[in-house]
């Protein structure tokens, strides 16, 4: 005696999804988890594509530290964290010889969540870019 | 049956209307009641007495400007910390010399955006430029 099955669900069905009973991302199986080696690549990688010789402009900096920002957002999601939320901060500016302190704190769970960071300098403009990785469950 | 005339309908409402989010079949807003959610107001006014506590009129020193940072960082966690809310909070503070150079900053996130948010503060005196930031992701 053998059990026909459901049938697939379709578009427009109400489907409620089961628990998976699993709490970390390590749980889910490799890869899973944040890590911070291969997100810290693609920023530095990005960064410097995108700056490298390029020189200070007060008109164009507003946009080319808002499609950074993008970009890098676009490639991190690439490389697969799918449990997780990504917060991607670029600061972009011109050296004039000034001082500049940025530092960040994160109220998170340590086993789980992880953050890159990357700062990039020529001779007329900065770079310093962070990414955050939260596991969202 | 009348025909029914076809008009030319707009795509889009005219004006656009700030409303708060849409709560679900089940009363609540991806897991969080209204109470829970977190207000830009509420960080601005959390952040500025952060920033104040910690530099007020100073002027920017060298020496000191790690410890502003960090006290200025250490200092908003505290008091999120303290709302007793189910989020994570990122907070970064960038302390700048006015020096006439120019700096911009931008942000993308991948979130939640019914109940996660982020809220900047720039705050100035003579010599510094402090700007701060903050994201909270629910949980």
């Amino acid at each position: 005696m053998g059990d026909e099955g459901e049938p697939a669900p379709s578009v427009g069905d109400n489907v409620t999804f089961e628990n998976t009973y699993m709490q970390t991302p390590g749980e889910f199986g490799e890869g899973y988890k944040f890590m911070r080696g291969p997100v810290q690549k693609v920023l530095s990688d990005t960064i410097k594509e995108r700056l490298q010789g390029t020189t200070y402009d007060p008109l164009k900096s507003a946009q080319i530290a808002k499609e950074l920002a993008d970009t890098v957002k676009e490639r991190v999601k690439n490389l697969g964290y799918e449990r997780y939320k990504l917060v991607v901060q670029v600061t972009v500016g011109e050296k004039t010889g000034q001082a500049l302190r940025l530092a960040s704190r994160c109220l998170w769970d340590t086993a789980t969540d992880n953050f890159a960071s990357d700062f990039y300098e020529n001779s007329s403009v900065f770079c310093v870019g962070m990414v955050f990785g939260l596991y969202y469950e | 049956a009348a025909a029914r005339r076809h008009t030319l309908r707009r795509a889009r409402p005219r004006f656009r209307v700030r409303t708060m989010p849409l709560a679900d079949d089940d009363g609540l807003i991806s897991g969080l009641t209204e109470e829970q959610l977190i207000t830009n107001e509420e960080m601005d006014g959390l952040v500025k007495e952060a920033i104040e506590q910690t530099v007020g009129t100073n002027a920017f020193m060298h020496t000191k400007v790690n410890q502003w940072t960090s006290n200025v960082v250490e200092g908003c966690l505290k008091r999120l910390a303290g709302l007793q809310k189910p989020f994570k909070y990122v907070c970064t503070c960038n302390f700048v010399q006015k020096a006439g150079a120019g700096m911009h900053t931008a942000s993308t996130a991948l979130w939640d955006g019914k109940v996660d948010g982020k809220h900047t503060v720039q705050w100035e005196n003579q010599t510094i430029q402090c700007i701060c930031t903050v994201y909270w992701l629910a949980i």
